[in-house]
């Protein structure tokens, strides 16, 4: 879930640019966090997800090291380019329109966010459906195990698809899961048990 | 002025009041309430926009916090929890029970769900407040420097429930959001939806202070 995330970082120490940036990137509907320098990090300590840098060359080659490192729990660390002489994809020129650098920095995230979500189909597997029956009606995954010749080894990866598939953690919630997608009757739980 | 904070998030309303300050500050600064509340305004501030912005979080500068003021303002989001967010999403919920007829079963097991979260929430925060707070409140008090054999620290083993609780009110939200099928009842259904939202982020701060703030700082005593 927290792939999803998009941070952009406008870094630069020139106010002007940040406000400028700033403005451009809010109106385009992006979360953006300002950093004068690499100290500023510090303040944002859990990003995860994408983290989409605005940096210039120069601070870029003083401080890449460093951001990386520090954004390690993100997905993915990517780099747009200030300058004033710059045409690449990932640069952005600061005689740019609003619109061009809009463009630039979706383009950046939509190359990631498809990079991110086709990785698996949230669609559950026949024995997925029977693990989970079975965890709804309360059984311990010794039981499951038993109850359907497989190992607990199995069953507890079958439990981990589960969850990562239906974004589920808990037994109660993948028991009021199981009743919503009618795989289960509502009869046959004890409600008393939904933990 | 603190009031236009509260026209640009609105959801900082319910965190003022855990300071003790309540809407009616006409054009007050954040300093002149600060000052007229006894609240110091680097905690007030730190606080505010950690709830604000969901990346910020300036370790440093809250680990230079006072204990003492800490706990009392989780103690505070404790009783807000316990007092406001929860029945309110009790009501709701036997709301929708009582209203909807084609999901009459889904609600109710959804209000068991809840039903049994509350139950071990209360119990947790309890504990958190009898057990863990007045420990940490022994062990940070500036005469109680401890021998080593007193040192007992299996309390903070406790901060894993954390996660335990979080999941749940991630998994009502998740099962809201993406399974649900429509709901007739749209104002009720909203209405559970933004106190669910509204609690989730909120339990997420406090979790976050808690965790990486106050366990921390008790450990620096040791």
């Amino acid at each position: 879930m927290d792939d999803t995330q998009i941070n952009i970082l406008i870094f630069s120490p020139s106010e002007t640019i940040q406000r400028g940036l700033s403005s451009i990137i809010s109106e385009a509907g992006f979360e953006y966090f300002l950093l004068k320098n690499a100290d500023d990090l510090f303040d944002y300590p859990h990003l995860l997800g994408l983290v989409l840098v605005m940096i210039s060359q120069e601070s870029y080659s003083e401080n890449a090291g460093f951001i990386d490192e520090f954004c390690q729990q993100a997905a993915e660390v990517s780099y747009l380019f200030l300058g004033e002489s710059l045409n690449m994809n990932n640069q952005i020129n600061l005689n740019d329109s609003a619109a061009v650098i809009q463009h630039k920095v979706q383009q950046e995230v939509n190359r990631y966010l498809d990079k991110h979500q086709v990785s698996h189909s949230r669609e559950l597997s026949r024995r997925e459906i029977e693990v989970l029956k079975l965890v709804a009606l309360g059984n311990t995954n010794k039981e499951i195990a038993d109850s359907l010749s497989i190992s607990t080894h199995t069953v507890i990866s079958h439990r981990k698809n589960l969850t990562e598939k239906t974004g589920v953690k808990t037994i109660s919630g993948l028991t009021m899961y199981a009743v919503i997608k009618q795989i289960i009757d509502i009869k046959d739980i004890n409600t008393d048990n939904l933990k | 002025m603190l009031r236009e904070v509260i026209e640009h998030d609105s959801h900082l309303l319910p965190v003022l009041n855990r300071f003790g300050i309540k809407l009616g500050f006409g054009d007050a600064t954040i300093q002149q309430i600060c000052d007229s509340h006894n609240i110091n305004q680097e905690f007030f501030l730190a606080i505010i926009n950690v709830y604000h912005n969901e990346g910020y979080f300036p370790t440093q500068k809250l680990l230079e916090l006072d204990t003492n003021e800490i706990i009392r303002y989780l103690v505070e989001s404790h009783r807000y929890y316990k007092t406001q967010i929860i029945p309110e999403i009790e009501q709701v919920l036997s709301d929708l029970v009582q209203n909807d007829n084609s999901h009459k079963d889904i609600f109710l097991l959804l209000k068991k769900f809840f039903e049994n979260f509350k139950d071990e929430f209360n119990k947790h925060i309890e504990q958190e407040e009898t057990i863990i707070f007045t420990k940490i409140l022994e062990l940070t008090s500036a005469d109680a420097r401890l021998n080593p054999e007193e040192k007992d620290l299996s309390f903070l083993d406790f901060v894993n429930i954390h996660s335990q609780l979080d999941d749940k009110i991630n998994d009502i939200k998740n099962l809201l959001f993406r399974y649900l099928p429509p709901i007739d009842d749209v104002v009720k259904c909203n209405a559970f939806a933004m106190a669910i939202l509204r609690f989730e982020k909120d339990l997420k701060d406090h979790g976050r202070i808690e965790d990486r703030v106050l366990y921390p700082k008790v450990k620096q005593y040791l």
